[in-house]
């Protein structure tokens, strides 16, 4: 009985401390965070709706608060366009084997960074660092991706991106936060580096290689720019990629007559939400070590 | 743990399989089985990407495999200037040509060998040879007597327009309830007002119509009927002065400024503000009573579908009404339209290639161009997708045509029509393509006929730049033009909405750097 009394208690005082603590101030906060929250939704809401609605709804009423006339046309348009699907699939294999290969890249180099016992390693870190400050500038960068022979290929959206410096520093200075002791009793017990990495360093990074491989989920996903300049092949077209040129063709006027009809607002909008509904979808399970990774890679510089 | 180090070797030797893959070597010339491999790059290849029917008949007729690649309107420049910059032109592409970035662009490659030279003899290739003779200021493109690209005609059969489509739609439907309407839709200056205003007192109450509207890079349309000239440069007692100060586009000017901000308020909708694309759809949704556009013919189609949508629209009749083409004359009681080049972008060849490939590369455009492939690219191949008779009607047959649930004949990926982008934009075939609006056609044809018949009785005023002065290239003027007429465009805007006066407007014409230009300009024509 004393138990129930005690947790009855509490959980009326929490109650009524809740309200007593909610004053004019917090009212005001709660309507302007409010206006704040809609402003971000209040978009997505009405790109929603538009992608659902005929376009003489559209074209009568932009601002849409609640759905007149449903259609699914410009959904049907979208899963019957072959370009989307082919971005899709190319967008998919980047954010598998891009992803993968970027965070294998990225994790090990800061390991190995985060090590104090090899030689030049100051300068292999600063050759990399130097990286995020300056660039050779786009005609050689285009000069060095045709000399690979990287130039309309899918590759070229992979491997020049294969070390993320950023990333790769927040890899390091998590490293660089363990504990060295049990680098030393693993080498005590006859380990040697490459298990010492999979087999207690790796295993104790999770939240971080989440956070990044979600950076890099996202990058992977977003990727349009490389596509844009490097690739001819509409196979090799990424998701983003034709989403652009959707959009931008459909408010371009071309000079050629054109039998196909003009994509319009509500297949742009639908296009919109094919490609980012799988993202938000993604997003949700991997916030919780997004957040953590965060702060963890930041308490050593 | 020998497992995990087998692992770990397996992912270190893909990874190096997937790096050493991309370093792949030259691309070849030919095809396993010896065809020449043509890379064709341009911008309206963006629906077909090869393979069809049509495009396998080129490659066996010709012994070629064809590899087309597009470019997006949104990235043209990027897409094209990387590789140019960097030896990696596909065999063929396709630019935005203007006299804007011929210095930096035509010139500049064709100087520096990033592009070949067309042969001087085209006796071989008659149909290109013919079109070629057509094309508008074609001189002025040539560098040491040689030609480095091939303009698109729009219309090789009806090369002699010169002037851009930029005219007013309107709501004859309005007019009509309003009783303002002039019949054949052609309006002196004085009944343009009336109508504006009448549009302006019925229409525009809590201003959600504007009685006038102009396409975004259009505005104010109304200062054509003013300037003597299309953009930055006028011609004043034989020198190159600056358009946007002469005394006839400041006089236009005014009653933009009047129009907009100046109380009429025939201008309701914000064109500061707006952005591409924005003023069409206003006038979709009925909320324009007077819409000045580019009507080409893939606009005014696309016009009309919109237009056509809404439910009021239910007739033709009502649509022809809500979409009218109307005929203003000015104040001095002349029509008048923006004078332009005959052809729209060009195709360039890369200097990397052979002569063999380009001879190729000109017999498949030739042909394009004659009679065989032009019957290819607009109804497909014969005795499959149409037959022609005795008398020479063609028709077409259910094998190669399908047609959707409104008895249309349904677009297919045809690589003739396509491939003969590489040299024209297919204007010539409007009459006859089924898959193009007759109706939009027809209308957009009988404005044509009648500008016509006005600029043969001296009552059309065309503005054109004088070509010695439009593709003249110096050295500031190559750069910077473009950005004068930006500025330039920018200033008008502000002016007329009222945001800078009109000392600010003047003096903004007067910096050292169209001093420099002019000068070049006027140095350069002997003045």
């Amino acid at each position: 009985m004393k138990a129930v009394s005690i947790t009855h208690k509490p959980r009326k005082t929490r109650k009524n401390g809740l309200f007593n603590r909610i004053g004019g101030l917090d009212w005001i906060l709660f309507v302007i965070l409010g206006i704040y929250a809609l402003m971000i939704i209040y978009p997505f809401y009405n790109a929603l709706l538009i992608s659902v609605s005929p376009e003489w709804v559209y074209m009568e009423t932009p601002f849409l608060i609640v759905p007149k006339e449903f259609t699914f046309d410009n959904y049907k348009a979208v899963f019957q366009s072959s370009a989307l699907w082919s971005g899709f699939r190319v967008t998919l294999f980047l954010l598998v084997v891009g992803t993968a290969y970027q965070l294998f890249f990225t994790v090990i180099t800061g390991y190995a960074l985060s090590r104090s016992n090899w030689l030049g390693k100051n300068l292999v870190m600063n050759m990399i660092i130097v990286t995020m400050f300056f660039g050779g500038g786009l005609i050689p960068y285009y000069y060095l991706i045709k000399n690979l022979g990287l130039y309309n290929e899918i590759w070229v959206m992979i491997i020049p991106g294969a070390i993320d410096t950023y990333n790769m520093l927040l890899m390091r200075n998590y490293f660089a936060s363990l504990p060295a002791d049990m680098e030393e009793s693993a080498k005590t017990d006859g380990a040697n580096d490459i298990q010492i990495f999979f087999g207690i360093y790796l295993p104790m990074s999770l939240p971080m290689l989440a956070t990044i491989g979600l950076f890099f989920a996202v990058g992977n996903w977003n990727s349009w720019y490389n596509a844009m300049l490097f690739i001819e092949n509409p196979k090799y077209k990424t998701l983003q990629l034709v989403l652009r040129e959707i959009i931008v063709t459909s408010s371009s006027q071309m000079e050629v007559p054109r039998n196909v009809d003009v994509y319009s607002e509500g297949l742009n909008m639908a296009c919109i939400f094919f490609t980012i509904v799988p993202m938000m979808c993604f997003y949700p399970f991997l916030q919780r070590f997004f957040v953590k990774g965060l702060v963890v890679g930041a308490i050593k510089g | 743990m020998k497992k995990i180090l087998s692992l770990v070797l397996c992912i270190v030797l893909s990874l190096a399989a997937v790096t050493l893959y991309g370093c792949k070597k030259k691309p070849n010339e030919y095809t396993k089985d010896g065809r020449m491999i043509l890379k064709i790059r341009n911008l309206y290849f963006n629906e077909w990407t090869g393979g069809d029917a049509y495009t396998s008949y080129i490659e066996d007729k010709f012994g070629v495999a064809i590899e087309p690649s597009s470019y997006s309107w949104a990235d043209w420049d990027n897409q094209v200037y990387g590789p140019a910059n960097s030896n990696n032109l596909s065999d063929v592409f396709h630019f935005s040509l203007d006299s804007y970035n011929f210095a930096n662009s035509y010139e500049f490659w064709a100087r520096g060998g990033s592009t070949k030279a067309l042969p001087d003899d085209l006796s071989a290739w008659p149909h290109i040879a013919d079109m070629l003779g057509k094309v508008s200021n074609l001189n002025e493109l040539k560098i040491n007597g040689k030609l480095y690209c091939i303009p698109l005609i729009k219309n090789i059969k009806d090369a002699d327009d010169d002037y851009s489509p930029f005219t007013y739609v309107y709501r004859r439907d309005w007019a009509k309830e309003l009783g303002v309407y002039q019949e054949d839709d052609v309006y002196t200056w004085n009944q343009f007002q009336n109508l504006l205003s009448a549009f302006y007192r019925a229409k525009s109450e809590g201003g959600s119509v504007a009685a006038l509207a102009d396409v975004e890079w259009g505005f104010p349309s109304i200062i054509n009927f003013y300037k003597t000239a299309p953009h930055c440069f006028a011609m004043e007692g034989g020198s190159a002065v600056c358009n946007f100060v002469t005394p006839q586009f400041k006089q236009g000017l005014e009653l933009a400024k009047n129009w907009a901000s100046g109380g009429t308020n025939i201008y309701g909708f914000d064109q500061y503000a707006a952005n591409d694309g924005d003023v069409a759809k206003q006038f979709y949704a009925g909320r324009v009573g007077v819409f000045y556009e580019n009507l080409s013919l893939a606009n005014y189609t696309t016009l009309r579908k919109k237009v056509g949508e809404r439910k009021e629209i239910d007739t033709k009749e009502k649509l022809d009404d809500a979409t009218a083409i109307m005929k203003v004359s000015g104040p001095d009681g002349k029509y008048a339209l923006e004078g332009g080049e005959n052809w729209f972008s060009a195709t360039f060849f890369s200097a990397d290639i052979s002569d063999e490939k380009l001879n190729k590369i000109l017999d498949i455009i030739d042909w394009l161009l004659g009679e065989e492939g032009t019957m290819m690219a607009a109804y497909g191949i014969k005795d499959y997708d149409y037959t022609v008779s005795n008398g020479g009607e063609v028709t077409l047959l259910e094998a190669g045509w399908e047609r959707d649930i409104n008895g249309k004949y349904i677009e297919k990926l045809n690589g003739a029509k396509y491939l003969r982008y590489m040299a024209t934009l297919g204007y010539d075939m409007n009459d006859y393509d089924p898959l193009v609006d007759k109706e939009a056609l027809s209308i957009l044809t009988e404005w044509k006929e009648f500008i016509n018949r006005e600029n043969a009785q001296g009552n059309l005023r065309i503005l054109t730049e004088d070509p010695s002065v439009k593709w003249l290239s110096t050295t500031n003027k190559s750069q910077y033009a473009g950005g004068l007429l930006e500025n330039g465009n920018a200033s008008v805007q502000k002016y007329v909405y009222g945001k800078i006066t009109l000392g600010e407007y003047e003096n903004s014409f007067t910096t050292q750097r169209w001093g420099q230009i002019l000068g070049e300009i006027n140095s350069a024509i002997g003045k």
